[in-house]
């Protein structure tokens, strides 16, 4: 092999390794589904575009997941309360969207749902992690057992699928007798 | 137990079997050697003050973190533990075990990063991406696993355990 020849192949593959953060690793890695705005996206993991370190999305948020009524189902659930308290005793409530979708962002805000319907809420706070976690849809109320101590996309934990010995399967409010 | 989890008992039992023939004199109080750790003591009074402030799949429940931890609510060995939510099991908590020895083997049990990543700077702890978990030495969740890591989890030590494991408790399952 020529040293020309090497080169052609040396320098793309550190140009890859120089170029590609974590983060657009893990931005590239989500199947993108054509769509725009707060309802796009529905059970991957929000912040891989939309945190401080990484936001080609524009918008960032400290918080953001998708609530389903059931865990296999397709589409999330519209009208599921989030109501998250943090280490310092501060409390917001965020309403999922159409999708299932819910967003937390910094901003001057009292940490109530101020835009119903769109699935988003704005903190005046800075969040105090740990966070403990309910759901809930009407009469039904669940609890996240463990905290949330640093990770902001909830389906980072929660992915998509059967639950696994790395995820505990997506959120959900009904649990089917198995 | 499996044949996994007994073929783990055996190399963590050789391991503390070698280690304490090679030790010319007792460990002194604080500076035990962390290789030897008691599995059984872990899961009995340890594993509880570990499991919700430290072993959520966001934080040492992620594989790919040092002093990787196994726990019901976190990490599972195997999908099918997850689905039956099933206890810990036996070769979890010997994993668990072997990944608090394995984090600083050649350092006594007070300088383990186990203590000091947790603790607050202030109080002589090491900077933490998790945060400060507990704020001085005094803390129970500290003198519980301090005590565990120089292998002598007395009466006061199990004490302190109890009281660390109740503050950070789980709420029950819905």
């Amino acid at each position: 092999m020529t040293r020309s020849s090497s080169l052609l192949i040396v320098v793309p593959l550190l140009g890859a390794c120089l170029w590609t953060t974590p983060e657009q690793a893990a931005e590239d890695a989500l199947p993108y589904d054509g769509r725009e705005g707060p309802t796009h996206m529905p059970g991957y993991p929000c912040l891989a575009c939309h945190s401080e370190e990484h936001s080609p999305g524009d918008e960032v948020f400290v918080l953001a997941g998708t609530v389903y009524e059931r865990a296999g189902d397709a589409w999330g659930l519209q009208g599921a309360e989030v109501r998250v308290t943090d280490e310092a005793g501060h409390e917001l409530s965020v309403v999922t969207n159409e999708a299932g979708n819910f967003m937390v962002r910094d901003g001057d805000g009292d940490g109530e749902d101020d835009e119903r319907g769109r699935g988003e809420t704005r903190i005046g706070f800075k969040l105090d992690w740990p966070l403990r976690v309910e759901v809930r849809h009407g009469e039904r109320v669940r609890h996240m057992r463990s905290r949330i101590h640093r990770e902001g996309s909830c389906a980072t934990c929660h992915v998509l699928g059967a639950p696994s010995a790395t995820s505990a399967g997506p959120i959900f409010l009904v649990e089917d007798p198995p | 137990m499996t044949m996994r989890a007994r073929s783990r008992l055996a190399l963590v039992i050789a391991w503390a079997s070698a280690s304490a023939l090679a030790a010319c004199t007792g460990p002194d109080p604080g500076t035990a050697d962390v290789r030897l750790l008691d599995v059984a003591a872990y899961r009995a009074h340890v594993h509880a003050v570990l499991e919700p402030s430290c072993a959520t799949l966001d934080c040492h429940g992620d594989p790919g973190r040092p002093l990787r931890l196994y726990a019901e609510t976190g990490l599972r060995e195997d999908d099918s533990l997850r689905s039956a939510k099933a206890p810990l099991t036996d070769a979890e908590a010997i994993a668990n075990v072997e990944s608090a020895a394995g984090l600083d083997p050649e350092v006594r049990a007070d300088e383990s990063r186990v203590l000091l990543k947790p603790l607050a700077e202030r109080a002589g702890g090491m900077h933490h991406v998790g945060g400060d978990i507990w704020q001085t030495r005094d803390d129970d969740a500290y003198v519980c696993v301090a005590a565990w890591l120089a292998g002598g989890l007395d009466a006061d030590a199990q004490a302190a355990c109890s009281r660390a494991a109740a503050a950070v408790a789980l709420p029950p399952e819905d």
